[in-house]
Order: structure tokens, then C-alpha cells, then sequence
């Protein structure tokens, strides 16, 4: 039987507040590794909780078809080398340090998809 | 008189005497001749006729062109089976291992963002690409 919101206690609700909108929709399974989630939370430093939070916000602004091209290309990723990775999560924060001006330009750049929403 | 003259003669005595045969011999004779007829063709499970009986075993070219498409079907029914079990037992698992990647992306190094973003899929490119060229 999949954890409703009001089954969650007030600790687990504060964690995964940025899911609460969505958590009808979530499917058991991923309920239940979000409950998981939250019993590591008080093991993480503040600035990984803070990365969580910030991170299930996005992911509650993600559509289905933005979810499921996230986990298909995750497990693109993991599929790679080692060294691969790496170099995918340094190129990441080159071009994070870019100004917006910069990124939108390299958005326009691409042929098909449409700029990310803000 | 020889053995042959013997044989003629009463070979001729039966044949002259068949247009004379009583109904009843003539019926006995019709009903022995039904029932051989009838253990030939069920004994080749063929319901046909005794001519193509007689052509050469017809009754085995139809039990394979029945048997045939049944052990076909029968392979396809046990295949269908064997992939629905295989899906039922597979499906959780593949779910429970979607439901870790949900998990595992948010706890990641690589932001959620940068999965979707055509900038960084651009940077990337080029970025691959000069190594290429290097």
C-alpha cells in the first residue's frame, strides 16, 4: 500500500515538501525510495540537503516527458567510463560559470530543442 | 480332364450362375463389401474416397497439412504464455530500478538541469569535437 502525504510524518513532509504537489502522481515504488530519502537526510551535509531541495523542486517542474528524457540520459551517463563522466561533470561546470547571454546563445545554436523553461 | 480344363469349367458354372444369385446372397455380398470398404478407411483415418485411398496414402498428407498450423498455433500459444510470465516477473523490477534512478538523479554531482539544457548539449559537442580534432 503506497504512503499517502497525510501518512508521512511532519519530519518526512518538511523534507519532501517540494514533491508534495506531485506526490499523487508519484508511482509506489518511488514513494517509498523518497521515504527511503529522507531517512539519509539528517546523514547529509547542508549543503547536499540544500542541493536536494533545490534539485526536487526542479523535478516537480518537470513534465513526464522531461522526467523520462532525464532518466534515459542518466543512465547513458552511468553506461559511460569513468573518465567520461568526469570530463561530462567538468564541462558541466564550465559552462554553468557562463553568463546567461552565453547559454542562451549556444540554446539557439541547437537545432531542435526548444530553450528550457527558466 | 487336366487341372487347368477343371478350373475354366468351373469358373465358367460361377459366372453363368451370378445373374441368378438370390436377393439375399446378393445382399450379404453388398453388405461385406460396405463393411471392408469402411475398416479400409477408418483404418487410414482418411474420409475420403476408396480411389484416393488408393493414390498413395493421402490420409498422412492431410494430418500434416492439419497438424501443422496446430503445433504452429500450440508454439505460439506457449511462446505468448512464456513472454507474459517473463513480463510479470520483469515489470517490477524494472520499476523499483526506475524509481532508484528518480533518487539517484536529485543526489547526483550533474544537476537535473543540465540533462535537459541544449546549451550544454552544444557546449558539449564542440567540446567533443575539438578534443577530435586535437
Amino acid at each position: 500500500m503506497a504512503q499517502t502525504w497525510s501518512q508521512l510524518t511532519p519530519e518526512q513532509q518538511r523534507i519532501l515538501a517540494p514533491l508534495k504537489e506531485d506526490w499523487p502522481n508519484i508511482e509506489p515504488p518511488r514513494r517509498k525510495k523518497w521515504v527511503e530519502v529522507t531517512g539519509r537526510y539528517p546523514t547529509m551535509t547542508r549543503e547536499q540537503q540544500e542541493r536536494l531541495q533545490t534539485r526536487m523542486r526542479q523535478w516537480s517542474a518537470l513534465s513526464p516527458q522531461e522526467r523520462a528524457q532525464v532518466r534515459e540520459r542518466y543512465r547513458m551517463l552511468q553506461e559511460m567510463p569513468p573518465e567520461r563522466r568526469d570530463e561530462i561533470r567538468r564541462k558541466w561546470q564550465e559552462y554553468d560559470s557562463l553568463t546567461e547571454e552565453e547559454k542562451d546563445s549556444l540554446r539557439q545554436a541547437h537545432p531542435r530543442t526548444p530553450p528550457p523553461k527558466p | 480332364m487336366s487341372e487347368q480344363d477343371f478350373v475354366r469349367s468351373v469358373t465358367r458354372h460361377l459366372d453363368a450362375g451370378l445373374d441368378d444369385l438370390p436377393p439375399s446372397v446378393l445382399y450379404r455380398l453388398r453388405a461385406a463389401r460396405d463393411t471392408a470398404l469402411a475398416h479400409t478407411q477408418e483404418h487410414q483415418g482418411f474420409p475420403g474416397s476408396a480411389d484416393e485411398g488408393a493414390a498413395g496414402r493421402p490420409g498422412s498428407v492431410v494430418r500434416r497439412r492439419v497438424l501443422a498450423p496446430v503445433a504452429v498455433l500450440l508454439l505460439v500459444a506457449i511462446g505468448m504464455l512464456f513472454w507474459q510470465q517473463q513480463t510479470r516477473q520483469v515489470a517490477p523490477t524494472q520499476y523499483a530500478d526506475f524509481a532508484d534512478v528518480d533518487a539517484e538523479v536529485l543526489t547526483d554531482d550533474l544537476p537535473v538541469v543540465a540533462y535537459l539544457d541544449p546549451g550544454f548539449e552544444i557546449w558539449l559537442y564542440h567540446h567533443s569535437a575539438a578534443t577530435a580534432e586535437d
